[in-house]
């Protein structure tokens, strides 16, 4: 009777987690190769060696490559489209910044505005994007004052001292213009990592079995004691309930996966999203992984029952659970990379149990060795299962309602 | 029945959970051992490893320390060996790798006199993408007061026939860089942003919020729980709006002081009053929701199975880790107006029209259980 | 004061529950109201407590409808439902605190009903450390912080001991003397036995029953009538 609410639940789910999982990756730095930051500039008009600035930004410079630059008339036009998410940021050059600079007076700012919200990662590259516009003004402008040092020990005359300088700006500015060749990349491949789309793939399969376990449990929530007490009563002992339990959970989850994995794959199947890990073999590939994730269904439902049996009340049942697994999935690097984390989270995030089946699965989809992720995932397990027992056994003899 | 014991009470009941006073404790706690992991000068968003080759010139070594000082939110960290450095990438403990040669000052006068580099900066990526791009950019950043200094130096000699030494330009020049900011990040109201900003932190508050707004949503559980044994036969049919706003604040209240003292703990907070102000229409607006949400699922299990729903729309949806613009997700979704409203007014009126669009929305709904009552 | 309920008619899910239901009572009667299992009983005492919406009918008292007049209806009828209408983290003491003053709780727990149902001997217990008759009294007490003409009662001594029966027994006995009345869903014969009147909610309709003892019979009728 509940079977065919739970298969549309988990139907429900794998669509909101699949639609999430496309809108993360087509927000990560992997897929904006081809998408770049928009800024947006007000003021440019101002100033006619700042329009020939900023055309050189925008066509010539390496910089490019990264950053669509995007003239407005008024900061009304770039706020709106900020708003809209048009542009990931807008810079204000206030009409005196030019002189400021000119006159190397630099007592004038341009303030950039960047999210309306608080401070975000966009924020953070926009700091790095204008940290490094500052650099080339405040490295020329050290250039040309040393100029100006030198030239003022000589009796120099004023226009030629002025069209040194002027020189000595065009040079150093045709420098920085072919500063790349200064560097050369060498792209070693994915080595032990994933790429990103398998990355938010593999964590997002993760988010799936979590959430849809924490959804499914709602039908366990309100239940009292009772009926465990009478279980306990007809002879079924309390490991014999919990692995009853556990097996019927195990099942639910799985049964819910696959629909998530067969709505993910006719997405893979129609090119909307793209494992480069799976090309060689898609539908074996997917299937394999299907087949590995059953350890990590199994390792999640064990945390679930443990946790939703240790922790009494309804409210905290949610909120708690919630609450460990937003930390858990975070320090896991679900959301962000890893990467980002210092390395003692890093370390923790990579030994708790959502880490731990993480490994697992990075090692399924790269055709490594599972061996010792499943050792740990089997440790895992049995913690939890023998915590539940534990926790029954005290539930049973204190009885009373949930 | 007063109001004010009937409050009273129900927070009591909350409180006499011992689970319920630990994920009190737990949040604030786990925001400060998180605030703990934070460094001195702020968590970087990623590392990227850099050895400079054996016997360097000064140049290299000049750029080392460039990189190693710099208050980027790339960590430059310095490894001995290329081999071992090589190996941290493969090994995803580091985002790049770059390779310093050990005659860089060679490729510096190489490209101020236009010619072809034979010894560039070595870059190894594992994955192509724009921070790669940025990272690149920010590599080159930290080139340029050497290049300028360089082009400067060539100039001088070349152009003026002015024969300057190394010592005495880099002095000069050292002497004459500008210690300017000529670029300064403002949010929407006009206030400055924060200068150290911790990267460990950035979705913290968007965590906080979603974890609120299930607190709210698991209260509807309990509502129904406790209407379900018939807690509010004593009480009028259910018309009275104003006692469930009393029974959802019971359960609220005690969350939001915690997530304000989670707030204030990270250094998170923009302004006592503005948080406060923000967070108590954040928190009204998560009541009528949660109450919509209640009366249109109406059974303790068809609430459970929402929760997670909501959980992943505003993890998705609110600004929490990024910004997705989806007009009709985004605009059902308190949390979405709140974290874009810390810094932007437009946004507090919008969540104002949110709370009256779904006060209406929750009036209504009571109305027709009223007169549905008995019969649902 | 006189109670007059008329043609109650209930539809639930397309299905009729309840069909003209009517009675008349006064003050200081007891009315039983018998029937099988899934007739409507506990229905009609949601509808008259004000918990449900009829289809059609009234609940008149003097003149005054009080399924439509909601704050009279809260003063003059109380019901207990057949739950535990606590909330069970929280003690005796907090749970009366919910509907009493202090003083008017304190007076009643000294000299009045409260006192009468024997709640003073676990005032601070916890709800879920209380037996069943302990949290159904509590229940009672609760229900009557209104001092209600009418008290309603979805089998207020199931799954309760014998002494415990007794109890709520005599307190029936001095809320009717007090001018209360008293409707009762019930399948016990004790308490049948106690009413001054009885009805059966049989095929969604109304019937006055006159108990004589015999319970064989009254089965018969129950499935007859």
């Amino acid at each position: 009777m509940l079977l065919p609410k739970i298969m549309l639940i988990a139907f429900g789910f794998s669509l909101a987690v699949i639609i999430a999982c496309g809108v993360v990756i087509s927000n990560s730095s992997a897929t904006k190769d081809s998408v770049k930051f928009s800024v947006g500039v007000v003021g440019t008009k101002e100033d006619s060696y700042l329009g020939m600035g900023l055309n050189l930004l925008k066509n010539v410079d390496d910089i490019k490559n990264m950053l669509d630059i995007i003239e407005f008339d008024s900061e009304e036009e770039a706020k709106q489209a900020l708003d809209g998410l048009e542009i990931s940021a807008y810079a204000v050059i206030p009409p005196e910044f030019v002189d400021s600079i000119n006159y190397f007076r630099n007592d004038s700012q341009i303030r950039y505005y960047s999210d309306s919200g608080q401070k975000g990662l966009s924020n953070v590259i926009m700091d790095e994007v204008s940290t490094i516009a500052s650099n080339i003004i405040i490295c020329a402008e050290a250039g040309l004052f040393t100029l100006q040092d030198i030239l003022n020990e000589t009796q120099i005359d004023s226009q030629k001292y002025w069209e040194d300088v002027n020189s000595l700006f065009m040079e150093i500015m045709s420098v920085v213009i072919i500063r790349s060749e200064l560097t050369e990349i060498e792209d070693l491949g994915m080595s032990l990592g994933l790429t990103t789309f398998a990355y938010y793939f593999t964590t997002f399969s993760l988010i799936y079995i979590m959430l849809i376990s924490f959804a499914k449990t709602s039908y366990h929530i309100g239940q009292t004691k009772e009926f465990e007490r009478m279980a306990f009563a007809f002879g079924i002992n309390k490991k014999r309930q919990v692995m009853s339990e556990y097996v019927a959970i195990c099942v639910g989850n799985v049964a819910c996966f696959v629909i998530f994995e067969l709505l993910f794959g006719i997405v893979f199947v129609t090119g909307i999203i793209s494992i480069t890990e799976f090309r060689d073999n898609p539908v074996g590939n997917f299937l394999l992984f299907g087949l590995g994730m059953i350890p990590v269904i199994m390792l999640i439902s064990a945390m679930e029952m443990f946790l939703f049996e240790i922790i009494s009340g309804l409210i905290n049942k949610i909120v708690v659970v919630f609450m460990l697994y937003l930390i858990f999935t975070y320090i896991s690097g679900f959301f962000y990379p890893k990467e980002i984390l210092p390395a003692t989270v890093r370390f923790i995030g990579e030994y708790i149990p959502t880490g731990v089946s993480f490994e697992y699965l990075r090692m399924v989809i790269q055709k490594k060795s599972i061996l010792l992720p499943i050792i740990e995932i089997l440790i895992y397990m049995s913690i939890f299962i023998a915590g539940t027992i534990w926790a029954r056994r005290h539930n049973i003899n204190k009885g009373g309602a949930e | 029945m007063n109001k004010t014991i009937y409050f009273l009470l129900l927070v009591k009941r909350l409180f006499k959970r011992p689970s319920f006073i630990f994920m009190l404790l737990m949040v604030p706690l786990l925001v400060l051992l998180l605030k703990g992991q934070t460094s001195d000068d702020g968590t970087r968003l990623l590392d990227i490893g850099v050895y400079i080759e054996e016997n360097a010139d000064s140049d290299a070594v000049t750029l080392m320390d460039t990189m190693l000082k710099s208050g980027s939110s790339f960590r430059f960290c310095r490894f001995d060996s290329k081999d071992e450095m090589i190996e941290s990438l493969k090994r995803v403990e580091i985002h790049e790798a770059i390779v310093i040669p050990a005659d860089f000052s060679q490729a510096l006068n190489q490209i101020i006199n236009y010619k072809k580099i034979t010894n560039p900066i070595q870059i190894y990526i594992r994955e192509q993408g724009v921070s790669h791009k940025l990272i690149r950019e920010i590599i080159n950043s930290s080139i340029f007061p050497q290049l300028a200094m360089k082009s400067t130096g060539r100039f001088m000699r070349e152009v003026e026939g002015i024969d300057i030494g190394e010592s005495e330009l880099k002095d000069k020049f050292e002497a004459n860089y500008p210690d300017v900011q000529l670029f300064v990040m403002a949010y929407a109201d006009g206030t400055l942003a924060e200068e150290e900003f911790d990267v460990l932190l950035i979705p913290l508050r968007g965590m906080l919020a979603v974890w609120l707004m299930i607190c709210s949503l698991a209260a509807s559980l309990y509502y129904v729980k406790d209407a379900n044994n018939g807690l509010f036969t004593w009480r009028s049919g259910g018309k009275r709006i104003g006692d469930k706003l009393l029974y959802y604040l019971a359960v609220m209240i005690p969350t939001a002081m915690t997530y304000l003292i989670a707030v204030g703990a990270s250094s998170l907070m923009v302004n006592v009053f503005r948080e406060i102000g923000m967070l108590a229409l954040y928190v009204v607006a998560l009541i009528i929701l949660s109450n919509i949400v209640r009366l249109l699922c109406r059974s303790i299990k068809n609430i459970g199975i929402m929760i997670p729903l909501f959980a992943i729309l505003s993890l998705v949806f609110s600004p929490v880790f990024m910004d997705v613009k989806f007009g009709p997700v985004n605009l059902c979704l308190p949390t979405y107006f709140y974290l874009k409203g810390v810094h932007n007014n437009s946004y507090v009126i919008g969540m104002v029209i949110y709370i009256v669009a779904a006060f209406a929305i929750w009036t209504g709904l009571e109305l027709y259980n009223q007169k549905l009552r008995g019969k649902e | 004061m006189q109670f007059d309920i008329s043609n109650i008619n209930m539809t639930y899910k397309k299905k009729k529950v309840l069909t003209d239901v009517s009675l008349s009572f006064g003050q200081g009667e007891s009315i039983g109201i018998l029937g099988e299992n899934g007739t409507g009983k506990s229905t009609l005492l949601s509808i008259l407590s004000g918990q449900f919406l009829p289809d059609s009918g009234s609940f008149m008292m003097d003149g005054t409808d009080l399924i439509k007049n909601e704050k009279l209806r809260q003063n003059v009828v109380a019901f207990v439902p057949q739950g535990t209408p606590l909330i069970e983290e929280l003690t005796a003491r907090d749970n009366l605190r919910l509907w009493y003053s202090k003083d008017s709780m304190l007076a009643s727990l000294d000299s009045g009903f409260l006192g009468m149902l024997g709640i003073n001997s676990f005032i601070d217990v916890p709800v879920h450390k209380m037996s069943g008759g302990m949290k159904k009294r509590l229940a009672i007490g609760c229900a009557i912080h209104a001092n209600p003409k009418v008290l309603l009662l979805d089998e207020p001594t199931a799954s309760l001991d014998i002494l415990c029966k007794e109890r709520i027994y005599t307190y029936f006995d001095y809320f009717k003397k007090s001018g209360g009345t008293i409707l009762l869903v019930t399948h016990d014969e004790r308490e049948i036995s106690l009413m001054d009147r009885c009805f059966i909610l049989k095929n969604t309709k109304f019937y006055p029953y006159s108990y004589d003892g015999n319970m064989m019979q009254l089965a018969n009728n129950l499935r007859n009538e």
